[in-house]
């Protein structure tokens, strides 16, 4: 997906792991690592306004656009 | 259900190949043994035209191994289907792929008994009487219609599932 989720640098602010951000907006590790590694298809609002709200972001801060990368799904 | 329909499917396949390989050696005797092949078949028959009769059967034989050909296909991809179902993973984009050949398969079925049914009544007219038993099945195209809707239904649905199953 062009849309990449940047989490790493937001996680590093907070002092928080990923473990730890998955189990507070209560989804699994893996879902997160899907969401982080650009395999996911879709978020749902609830999903970014947890991530939002447990590290004190806003969407933009999160989300980003990535020129070039597969439109139809996978990049791998 | 599933393990009754699973032992019909497997019993299916086997008798189709066993069918499809005796009408294919009675269609070969046909050509090997003309005169031995004809007198045993006139005695279930008296035909009047023996050319019209053998080229009515051989007509109708021709659509044997396309026929088991697609049967096999049709039998071997429903179980697989069936074999998903039975591993909780039915919804998977292989068993739509799967339903469109089994659509095809049952196309192509059809299109045999077409054929059977030209050399069938070939065979009939020369005969003078009803011998083969064939009529036109309305059923069959039915199905196919059905199966290949029903592909078409599934290949979304398991689109929209595996899509629903990465949002996270």
């Amino acid at each position: 997906m062009p849309i990449r989720i940047e989490l790493d640098a937001l996680l590093q602010q907070q002092r928080m792991t990923q473990t730890e951000l998955a189990q507070r907006i209560g989804i699994t590790a893996p879902n997160l690592n899907i969401l982080k590694t650009g395999k996911a298809k879709a978020i749902r609002f609830s999903t970014l306004s947890a991530i939002c709200r447990e590290l004190g972001c806003q969407p933009g801060d999160i989300l980003r656009w990535e020129a070039g990368a597969d439109e139809d799904g996978d990049d791998e | 259900m599933l393990v009754v329909s699973r032992c019909v499917l497997r019993a299916l396949l086997v008798l189709n190949i066993l069918a499809g390989v005796s009408l294919l050696l009675l269609l070969g005797w046909s050509f090997l043994d003309q005169s031995r092949f004809l007198s045993a078949a006139l005695r279930v028959s008296p035909a009047v035209d023996e050319a019209m009769f053998l080229a009515g059967f051989r007509i109708a034989f021709s659509a044997i191994l396309p026929a088991t050909i697609a049967a096999h296909l049709l039998f071997t991809r429903l179980l697989a289907i069936l074999r998903s179902v039975a591993q909780g993973q039915p919804f998977a984009s292989a068993n739509g792929r799967r339903l469109q050949v089994s659509a095809w398969s049952l196309l192509v079925i059809q299109l045999c008994d077409l054929l059977f049914g030209y050399g069938a009544t070939m065979a009939d007219l020369a005969a003078g009487e009803r011998v083969s038993g064939w009529s036109p099945s309305l059923a069959g195209w039915i199905a196919v219609l059905l199966v290949f809707v029903l592909a078409g239904v599934f290949s979304e649905g398991s689109r929209l599932r595996a899509e629903a199953e990465l949002t996270i």
